[in-house]
């Protein structure tokens, strides 16, 4: 039997999920910090996350042990290790270089991180939508983390940034989202610009290296850096540049990065709460 | 079981397969690509919801359920909570007017929620600049590739509406 659509309560019904949509929108647009509503239902959903997370990485480790997958694994990532160890001491090379020609006596020059403070995390959910990239972690504001604390790899290689952060969980924007931007710089020529997520024409995602000088020489290989902030230490791995080109303007110069550090293999990562900015 | 009781607790299972389909979207299949596409598993919820309890109970479940999708971070802002809400009044009124409640029909529905709320989600990307049109084969293969989960998330929700029925005069 055919009922009325437009009846009384489904008119009302809509009416409050529009008035609902606006009224959340405006609380997220105007409120600077996470929005209660938000954070009660992040906070709720996180222990559950966590637990099927750690079902996934456990039935994910025994599917891999079971094919011999884990001691190559292993066996690959101290390779990666190493090699990554190596990358860093030329970089360090180069960074000293480069100083001593332009003689830049206040620049202090770090090669070991013992100013910088930790805290390691679990994934827990990536963000189901296929235009953002972003994950969530299980830990939040108790243990110590906040808004614009810069995640990394265990070797340093850069995640991305704290974008929301709550009781017990925080989620990241990864370098790959478009939304996020951080200053860089190449670390052989010192030439600076902004490193972004974007997409290509056939949908894939790549980091982009924008406000590059038309008149920088740049070769592939050459990897990018973070140049430091308020927010992150410098120094930070990004990825190495695969190619160059002029942008849309036609002056400024660009590059596309092959980012250093596979977000899909990731389980861990490390915020870092504290760290010399001298 | 007392009468009185079913109906809340048809509402709570519903709730907590709102919550198993939330957390195994993000924490299980929240990296995972099928053809470079990722799976929505929400529209598929939302429709076989509504297809067993009609526009008005089924708008309210999309309603709630936009809400708390959109407080759990996902993509889009506040549009799922329009988006889910007109899909269940939408569907409701179909199933109740015009369709039987069939898996046929669900994957159906399934197909045409996941559409319209994954569509205006690449609409509203597009408009943004954060997308663009080469994000429609993306759009179309996630949006086939989701009614992968209606085989077992239309069983789950037409097990729990069975708890309880509203007598029709």
């Amino acid at each position: 039997m055919k009922k009325k659509f437009w009846t009384g309560r489904v008119k009302t019904i809509l009416l409050i999920a529009l008035v609902l949509a606006i009224v959340v929108t405006v609380v997220s647009a105007v409120v600077s910090e996470t929005p209660f509503f938000t954070n009660a239902v992040q906070t709720v959903l996180s222990p559950f996350r966590s637990t099927v997370a750690a079902i996934d990485r456990q039935a994910e480790r025994y599917y891999n042990y079971l094919f011999n997958y884990e001691r190559l694994q292993a066996e690959n990532a101290a390779l990666e290790k190493q090699i990554l160890g190596m990358q860093e001491d030329i970089r360090t090379a180069e960074t000293f270089q480069r100083e001593n020609e332009r003689l830049r006596l206040l620049l202090k020059l770090s090669e070991e991180h013992e100013d910088y403070r930790f805290v390691s995390a679990y994934i827990v959910s990536w963000d189901s939508s296929d235009y953002k990239s972003e994950i969530t972690i299980a830990k939040g504001a108790s243990a110590g983390l906040s808004e614009g604390m810069c995640a990394v790899t265990e070797n340093g290689q850069v995640i991305g940034i704290i974008s929301q952060v709550g009781a017990n969980w925080a989620t990241v924007t990864t370098i790959m989202d478009s939304s996020l931007e951080i200053s860089a710089s190449v670390s052989s020529s010192g030439y600076t610009g902004v490193v972004q997520g974007t997409y290509l024409v056939d949908g894939s995602h790549v980091l982009r290296m924008n406000y590059l000088p038309t008149e920088a020489v740049l070769k592939n290989s050459d990897q990018v850096v973070t140049t430091g902030s308020t927010l992150y230490p410098r120094g930070l791995l990004l990825g190495q540049l695969t190619d160059v080109g002029l942008d849309e303007t036609g002056v400024a110069k660009y590059a596309t990065v092959e980012p250093s550090c596979d977000l899909s293999q990731l389980e861990q990562i490390f915020i870092i709460t504290q760290y010399d900015n001298g | 079981m007392r009468e009185r009781y079913k109906k809340p607790i048809m509402w709570t299972l519903y709730g907590v397969l709102f919550l198993l389909c939330a957390v195994v979207q993000t924490s299980m299949l929240g990296d995972v690509r099928l053809f470079g596409a990722k799976l929505a598993l929400m529209p598929v919820l939302i429709a076989c919801v509504s297809m067993h309890q009609g526009a008005e109970r089924g708008g309210i479940y999309g309603l709630v359920c936009g809400f708390c999708w959109y407080c759990s971070g996902a993509d889009g802002g506040a549009l799922p909570i329009v988006t889910f809400t007109v899909s269940a009044i939408v569907i409701g009124w179909l199933c109740e007017s015009f369709l039987t409640c069939r898996f046929a029909t669900a994957l159906l529905m399934s197909l045409g929620a996941a559409a319209f709320s994954q569509g205006l989600l690449l609409a509203l990307k597009c408009y943004l600049g954060q997308a663009n049109g080469s994000f429609f084969r993306v759009y179309l293969i996630g949006t086939a590739a989701s009614l992968l989960a209606c085989p077992l998330i239309y069983p789950a929700a037409w097990g729990v509406s069975k708890i309880y029925r509203e007598q029709k005069i």
